[in-house]
């Protein structure tokens, strides 16, 4: 958390910039509301760092679920 | 729109439909515009499974016979919802599950290559205990890459207040009532405690976002087609999920069993209330119960089990949070229970005051419950009683009120640390100050108490 106080809006910058620089055109959405910029150029940054996140617990929970299926029909096997 | 037609005040917003009643019904207008939408959440099996999952209010396609404009597509007939109820008369758990609801349908609609195109908590209404979704057109195809535009007001209408409620005091729950669109988040980051700093989540979707918005404000950024991954969009929604499940409050250093048990009553005392409560609710007609002052729901669940449709309305959020928790579960009969200041009560507010209604705009009543009540509206609040006869006449069609003398050890309670500035206050000036509004139409001693019982009927102001 050292990180967070100390150069928390730092890296956001670094983070913001990057995510403006790097991004490609999608197709217009049917939207009413104004996501805001801020809240706009966050959420790709937050969405990167969650969805690696994501992707890691979906991952482990397969393996997780593997092995506790293995372990289930190995002890189903058992007479 | 005719004469008997009228667009409901509050949707205005989204160009895809608007809600107005038309002879005494609802209806909602879907435009041309919205067509693609809402044919696919129809074809897709989106709506059906979110109806059958009790997650989305359930709709007829209608045909009421109004002038058809040109916008028109299709004209929707929604279930009728009893009491319309607000994100600032909510206690702590009611916001939780609303925003739960929030991001399990957009899990869902993501699933069926849809989303949510907004997020406010005034799409959510409690139908029997459960959140439901109200908005049909809440809905928009899924384009690959697309944010979720909803984000900002996702934090700002569930995340905020319900971080503040749970890590700074629950009567935060109030300032949803002066900022309609939800909590700014530098307001919410400025109130919360330093430690909510050191949660990830909290850290992310409210402090570092409220910084990302101070830094962006005056800046022009072309924020057209910029992409979130599918996988971004659903750790998104995965993180605020977990963030709003960490969220708890309850009533400090108390247990809920023991929260309530502060009464005068004999259990002869009690036990006789109830029963002329519930022989006087039986005379009624079984309609829209409000019961004032609610507290642990006793006469609300007496109301329920005869039938009747019953909003608990308490001041206290711990009152309605503990009867939250309690009504509607399995089996049980169900009640409304909601936050709200009676010397208070929700104005009317948002465009030209009339987005959201008053408390006494969605009545009135068929019968209102006032037990125990009348000493904290008369002494504590200081309300002469033809003032307070004069507005539950405005509530309600019958009234089943309870006078408390002040010779009763509440009332004295309540004068112990001040002046007793009410002579007036007694049992022939209140049958005086009701009798200008009401009929009596029975009245009754509570036994073992010096406590009376009436039941009244309105009738028109007599001068």
């Amino acid at each position: 958390m050292t990180l967070s106080r100390l150069s928390s809006g730092r890296v956001l910058h670094v983070l913001l910039l990057a995510a403006a620089l790097t991004l490609t055109p999608a197709r217009e959405a049917h939207a009413y509301l104004d996501p805001g910029t801020g809240s706009f150029i966050f959420q790709i940054v937050v969405a990167t760092v969650c969805g690696a996140g994501f992707a890691i617990k979906m991952f482990w929970s397969r393996i997780c679920a593997r092995f506790t299926r293995s372990s289930r029909s190995d002890s189903d096997r058992k007479p | 729109m005719t004469a008997q037609t009228e667009a409901i005040p509050s949707s205005f917003r989204d160009p895809s439909g608007f809600v107005f009643r038309h002879d005494g019904r609802l209806y909602r207008q879907v435009n041309t515009s919205y067509r693609e939408h809402y044919d696919r959440l129809m074809a897709s099996g989106l709506y059906q499974s979110l109806v059958s999952d009790r997650m989305l209010i359930a709709h007829t396609e209608a045909h009421p016979k109004v002038a058809r404009n040109g916008d028109a597509y299709v004209f929707l007939e929604p279930q009728v919802v009893s009491f319309i109820s607000y994100p600032y008369e909510w206690c702590f758990s009611q916001l939780k599950e609303a925003a739960l609801l929030t991001l399990d349908v957009q899990s869902r609609a993501i699933e069926y290559e849809m989303t949510l195109k907004d997020s406010s908590a005034y799409n959510v209404q409690f139908v029997d205990g459960h959140p439901m979704l109200l908005d049909t057109l809440s809905f928009a195809i899924y384009e690959q890459g697309q944010p979720w535009v909803a984000y900002r007001q996702f934090c700002q209408h569930f995340l905020a207040p319900l971080a503040l409620m749970s890590y700074r005091d629950v009567r935060l729950s109030q300032l949803l009532r002066v900022h309609l669109d939800g909590i700014p988040l530098d307001l919410a980051s400025s109130l919360l405690p330093m430690r909510t700093r050191l949660r990830p989540s909290l850290l992310m979707h409210i402090h570092l976002h409220a910084k990302s918005q101070r830094h962006f404000a005056d800046k022009t950024v072309n924020t057209r087609g910029r992409k979130v991954s599918r996988i971004g969009l659903l750790g998104l929604i995965d993180s605020l999920r977990s963030a709003v499940k960490k969220l708890h409050w309850r009533p400090a250093g108390t247990e809920w069993a023991d929260y309530y048990g502060g009464t005068n009553y004999t259990d002869a005392a009690m036990l006789g209330k109830q029963a002329t409560v519930a022989e006087y609710l039986d005379t009624l007609k079984r309609g829209m119960v409000w019961d004032l002052g609610a507290n642990t729901g006793v006469f609300s669940r007496i109301a329920a089990e005869r039938g009747a449709r019953v909003t608990a309305f308490d001041i206290d959020p711990a009152a309605v949070e503990k009867n939250h928790l309690e009504f509607c579960k399995q089996g049980d009969v169900c009640v409304l229970p909601l936050v709200l200041d009676l010397t208070n009560p929700s104005p009317a507010t948002g465009w030209a005051n009339r987005e959201r209604m008053s408390l006494l705009e969605r009545g009135p009543a068929d019968t209102v419950l006032a037990l125990a009540l009348i000493h904290h509206l008369a002494i504590s609040n200081n309300l002469p009683l033809h003032m307070i006869a004069g507005f539950l006449s405005e509530l309600c069609d019958t009234l089943i009120i309870e006078f408390v003398p002040k010779s009763d050890s509440q009332v004295q309670r309540l004068l112990a640390t001040r002046e007793d500035v009410f002579p007036n206050y007694t049992q022939e000036a209140f049958e005086h100050a009701f009798a200008r509004h009401f009929t009596l139409m029975r009245s009754e001693r509570v036994a073992d108490s010096e406590r009376t019982l009436y039941l009244m009927r309105k009738e028109p102001l007599r001068d």
